[in-house]
């Protein structure tokens, strides 16, 4: 009876979806070669046959909760994280930052959008949107930015990006 | 409070809108991994005349041992894996050693030989489990071990150290991860729930590799039963059945693994006329422990039950078939690159079931590994062990105790 009891529980868990798959590097290993940390090759053993997909699998698992890169994500994140955030949508790529003032300069204030246009981590995978208004007699009008400033933020978003990407590699 | 919000929402929005993992079919791939490993082994041990040896004076050696070896080892692996559009992912694993310990058979098996050590076949399903065929460990000493504290130096207790010591009087038992031979057997370890995985596995027989029949019905012949009225009897064991519970989990930043596991077998039969009575199978439990935080793995592991040393059967024919017991607690760390480590072992056993006293096997390892790069190490271990049974004559007449100490400078490489 008992014996059912405990198969009737694992079945309804299983069945209930609890249960997680065991991955073969969680078993134990007593070979000789399982005790060297690392692997001179960089993965489990040298392709011989077939395709690696190690690399693309570790980039679906980051990516996993992200519907654009996530080295681009992150880093637009940082990178305008000096604006107030007003929303974000991580599966379009789409971030929108409310206006925010310098205190040193309270007659203007900014805001910018950014979209991240994609999974792959390219230099033509973010696009940023600066917008400035300057104070007049007591109203925001809008105003020009410089040429350049949308140009600068995006570098600066790549760079931050490879930051991330060289970080995550040296692990 | 910015990137809380922020991370709030994604993780809401990644939670209320996003996809059920899907994994995609995958074609099979063949990888080649390897091992290679050159030691340096200053090994000083007792080596004495066994007892009744005739000619030999009490006291005097039948000969002298050097102390300084090279010697090397080396594995190829051979990794099969691919996942079917069902979501079942399959694969095999075929090992292959240079594992003629100690020229085990003098001038014929030489220690350059290959042979296969694992060799299996798998199959994975998320909701279901993994089965393995073929030349495995069971559950308990092999895919759900815990507790044994082998990760520094050649392995501790179970590394490098026993391959330099000559005799076999002069090497203390122990139990580790794939000490029970790789016996052909059936594997089933279940998905893990709330940090919990079971598994179990079974075997017919005693024998690993290609086949079932001999040439000759001899002691190593898988499917030998029993002695007939006029046979010999051969000691083996037989359906060997292993059972283990896994927890996993993770609590203020320690992991925590925990193990509780079992191993019985049947015996062979000794129909012999006038038989003392057959041998006595397996019937042991194994628990293990293990801690890891902060860089430190703290782990333990004890095993009792009606087995002799090493987990060789009782053949109750002598005054003495007391239960084994054996523990074993160790303890690395790990800083960037260097790896250092400890255990220690003891176990008491029948040892010889004609003297009534119990033997006693310690063992005392640490040692220290340093990555060069990945895959790449620099090792050096010292590992000390003893045997002691009254009456044994282990090292010579009326010395009952041997002791050896191994002392290793390795460097091995892993692709």
């Amino acid at each position: 009876m008992r014996k059912l009891l405990a198969f009737g529980l694992i079945l309804t868990l299983t069945a209930c979806g609890y249960g997680r798959e065991v991955k073969n590097d969680e078993y134990f290993d007593d070979s000789q070669r399982a005790r060297v940390q690392g692997r001179l090759s960089g993965s489990d053993g040298i392709l011989v046959f077939g395709t690696d997909r190690s690399s693309s699998r570790q980039q679906d698992a980051q990516e996993g909760a992200l519907g654009v890169n996530a080295y681009l994500w992150r880093a637009t994140l940082d990178t305008l994280s000096f604006l107030p955030l007003s929303s974000a949508d991580p599966f379009g790529g789409v971030i929108i930052t409310d206006w925010y003032s310098p205190p040193a300069t309270p007659g203007e204030r900014f805001r910018a959008t950014a979209y991240i246009l994609g999974r792959q981590l390219r230099s033509d995978g973010v696009r940023v949107s600066v917008f400035r208004q300057e104070l007049h007699n007591g109203s925001w009008v809008d105003a020009p930015v410089a040429q350049t400033t949308n140009t600068d933020m995006e570098n600066q978003i790549l760079a931050r990006a490879r930051e991330l990407r060289s970080q995550t590699a040296a692990r | 409070m910015r990137k809380i919000l922020l991370a709030t929402t994604a993780v809401a929005a990644a939670a209320v809108f996003g996809p059920a993992p899907v994994s995609a079919q995958e074609a099979p791939t063949v990888r080649i991994g390897g091992f290679f490993r050159f030691n340096y082994a200053f090994t000083d041990q007792d080596y004495q005349n066994p007892a009744g040896t005739t000619g030999i004076p009490a006291g005097q050696r039948v000969a002298n041992l050097g102390k300084s070896d090279f010697t090397s080892d080396m594995e190829v692996h051979v990794i099969v894996q691919g996942k079917a559009a069902n979501g079942i992912s399959y694969g095999a694993t075929i090992e292959i050693q240079d594992d003629q310990n100690r020229e085990a058979t003098s001038g014929v098996a030489t220690k350059t030989s290959l042979d296969t050590d694992e060799m299996y076949v798998w199959v994975s399903s998320p909701q279901a489990g993994q089965l393995r065929f073929g030349d495995e460990d069971g559950v308990v000493l092999g895919a759900l071990a815990t507790g044994f504290i082998t990760s520094f130096g050649t392995g501790g207790m179970d590394g490098d150290w026993l391959d330099n010591v000559v005799g076999a009087n002069n090497r203390p038992t122990y139990l580790a991860g794939g000490y029970l031979n790789d016996s052909t057997k059936v594997i089933y370890t279940s998905p893990q729930f709330f940090g919990f995985d079971f598994g179990a596995s079974f075997g017919f027989n005693d024998g690993e590799g290609e086949d079932s029949g001999c040439e000759v019905l001899g002691a190593n012949c898988d499917r030998y039963d029993s002695s007939g009225p006029f046979g010999t009897y051969r000691l083996r064991r037989k359906n060997e059945v292993q059972a283990a519970l896994r927890y996993r989990g993770s609590f203020a930043g320690v992991g925590l693994a925990a193990m509780a596991g079992y191993i019985g077998s049947g015996v062979t039969k000794d129909n012999r006329l006038g038989s003392p009575g057959s041998g006595e199978g397996l019937n042991v439990g194994v628990f293990g422990l293990q801690a890891t935080a902060y860089g430190f793995t703290v782990g333990g592991n004890y095993a009792f039950g009606r087995a002799n040393g090493g987990l060789a059967l009782l053949t109750n024919t002598g005054v003495d078939d007391r239960d084994l017991q054996q523990w074993s607690a160790g303890a690395t760390y790990t800083m960037g690159p260097v790896t250092v480590g400890g255990v220690y072992s003891y176990g008491t056993s029948a040892g010889s079931e004609a003297l009534p006293a119990a033997r006693k096997d310690k063992i005392w390892s640490v040692g220290a590994n340093y990555a060069l790069a990945p895959g790449l190490a620099l090792v050096a271990e010292y590992t000390g062990g003893s045997r002691e049974e009254p009456g044994s004559n282990l090292n010579g007449p009326g010395r009952d105790k041997t002791e050896v100490d191994v002392f290793i400078l390795s460097t091995r490489i892993a692709f």
